[in-house]
């Protein structure tokens, strides 16, 4: 008799039916690998080892190994489900795309229009006059006032200064990258009274060449009791080395994603020129400056053009072309770096006559390298996730190893 | 006896009741897109209601018969824009419940794909809202 073969097929038979009709349930499988590189690329096959009856739920999460700059954008999705002849689900292939978005933090014809946050150096005036600062913008005028002996006026936030003459008192006060001398009177003003004059002792802390952080020390007590000091005006000769400033403005623009090491380069054009095509009785000019400043607004860094070490008056924009590698200092307890612009004119000559000058700054582009080069982006740990309802014991399907996977995927 | 064993039973269904009124549960939808852009999906009603914010996550596929194009790979993100959010009160607070979401999707390419999104929510769904009074 042939009943026990028989019997025994039809328990066969019966096991495989069990395996495919009741054994269904709800499984997920991971992945992990490595995505390099930026770009995109396909990935796969990445095989299940079991069956799913409809496509199974897809994620991923992705860890950046190492720092991360720049804003990375990653997307894995689903390019094609791997079915077999039952139709089940049973792998995928993914598209990966990795790309990390480095957007230079100015770029643009009209920077200069929008992002300086205060001008800091007033000129003109005298102690009672002094002008509202001015803003420098794109095509605007500078140096109209021209003084052999200009006018500084500092003006404090009520209240910084009190605490008592005698005191040493910091201004966080960026002059103009030239050594200079004081003298002259220097007045205190009350909050409604009339001016004082004391006498103060001016000295500067000067770490970085180029820079000078005043220190001002008020000497005696020229008012009566409570008296408050609420202004220093200062009316003293503002000498510089190199021979006069017209006007001097500083504008400070956080480059808060530069770190030291870091390569920055800075592209402009620029034309500086006399309106109504005055003689310039000379030259050459040496300022705007543009360079990278720590916290303290202490120059750090300075972008040397290539194309020449001294600004020139010219007709047309001229490009310009700079660099600098973010200095190894301490900037301060924030660590800040920030992009310095001081405008202004210093010249060889000297006089009255000194024409009106234009001063425009255009395509301005400045871009950073270095220890977060974006061509160098973090690797990717990335994990996959397939959640869905399987059937367990599915024809052949053990013979589909899950670690036959890549585990690194290399993108361009 | 019997009549004792017959309460014990109902108190302990009753109990069973309230004891049992949340669990685990996972949504899973699909949202199909075509093109490029960004859109904010309509609400999306859960059908549950979940005690707290239900864990999202989303998967993205080509749907099929659609290819892929060398260099226009899509680059996609999707997120949770808002809850639809329903309210008890349960001792003079009044207790958000999470019954729904609008989605916002956003979708870079050159290439006009069209795109299944696969949504999953996930969280301690309520069996019974009455019984969190």
């Amino acid at each position: 008799m042939t009943t026990p073969t028989y019997r025994s097929l039809r328990r066969a038979d019966t096991k495989i039916r069990l395996d495919i009709e009741q054994w269904p349930a709800l499984d997920k499988i991971f992945y992990e690998f490595l995505v390099e590189g930026t770009g995109e690329a396909i990935a796969g096959p990445f095989w299940f080892g079991r069956a799913f009856d409809n496509p199974p739920f897809f994620s991923f999460s992705a860890v950046a190994q190492g720092k991360s700059y720049g804003t990375p954008e990653l997307t894995i999705g689903v390019s094609e489900w791997l079915r077999d002849e039952q139709d089940m689900y049973v792998g995928a292939m993914l598209w990966i795309r990795f790309k990390v978005c480095f957007e230079p933090h100015l770029e643009g014809t009209d920077v200069f229009d929008e992002g300086f946050e205060q001008i800091l150096i007033r000129t003109g005036g005298g102690p009672e006059g002094d002008e509202l600062p001015r803003r420098f913008t794109r095509g605007s005028t500078i140096g109209t006032q021209w003084s052999w002996h200009s006018t500084l006026n500092i003006e404090l936030p009520s209240g910084d200064l009190i605490g008592g003459f005698g005191e040493e008192v910091e201004i966080d006060q960026y002059m103009a990258p030239y050594n200079f001398t004081w003298s002259g009177p220097v007045g205190v003003d009350p909050s409604g009274g009339e001016f004082h004059q004391t006498a103060i002792r001016v000295s500067k802390a000067n770490p970085y060449a180029g820079s000078q952080h005043l220190r001002i020390t008020a000497l005696a007590d020229p008012g009566p009791p409570g008296f408050e000091l609420l202004n220093f005006l200062f009316a003293g000769a503002f000498t510089m080395c190199r021979a006069g400033t017209k006007e001097s403005s500083l504008h400070r623009i956080p480059l808060w994603k530069i770190n030291p090491g870091d390569k920055v380069t800075l592209d402009w054009k620029a034309m500086v020129s006399t309106l109504d095509g005055q003689d310039a009785n000379g030259g050459p000019w040496t300022l705007p400056d543009l360079f990278i400043g720590g916290k303290g607004l202490h120059e750090v860094a300075r972008f040397r053009p290539v194309r020449s070490s001294e600004w020139e008056l010219t007709t047309s924009y001229q490009s310009y072309h700079g660099e600098v590698t973010a200095p190894l200092l301490p900037t301060g307890p924030e660590g800040a770096f920030y992009l310095m612009v001081v405008l202004g004119t210093a010249r060889d000559a000297h006089g009255p006559n000194v024409p009106e000058t234009y001063f425009d700054i255009d395509d301005f582009r400045l871009t950073i390298s270095g220890t977060d080069d974006p061509a160098r982006p973090p690797s990717l740990e990335v994990a996959l996730n397939f959640e869905g309802v399987a059937l367990k014991g599915y024809g052949n399907i053990h013979k589909l190893d899950p670690k036959a996977a890549p585990v690194k995927v290399v993108l361009a | 006896m019997t009549i004792y064993r017959r309460v014990s039973k109902a108190q302990d269904r009753s109990r069973l009741d309230q004891t049992t009124w949340a669990r685990s549960a996972l949504l899973l939808l699909s949202y199909d897109t075509i093109g490029a852009g960004e859109i904010e999906t309509e609400l999306i009603d859960f059908g549950l209601v979940f005690e707290d914010k239900p864990f999202f996550s989303y998967g993205v596929e080509l749907q099929p018969n659609e290819t892929l194009i060398a260099g226009e790979f899509p680059a996609v993100m999707c997120g949770v824009r808002e809850w639809q959010l329903t309210e008890v009160e349960r001792d003079d607070r009044a207790i958000p419940l999470y019954i729904g979401a609008f989605l916002w999707i956003s979708i870079s390419s050159n290439i006009s794909y069209r795109l299944r999104f696969r949504l999953s929510f996930e969280g301690i769904s309520m069996r019974n809202v009455e019984h969190f009074k």
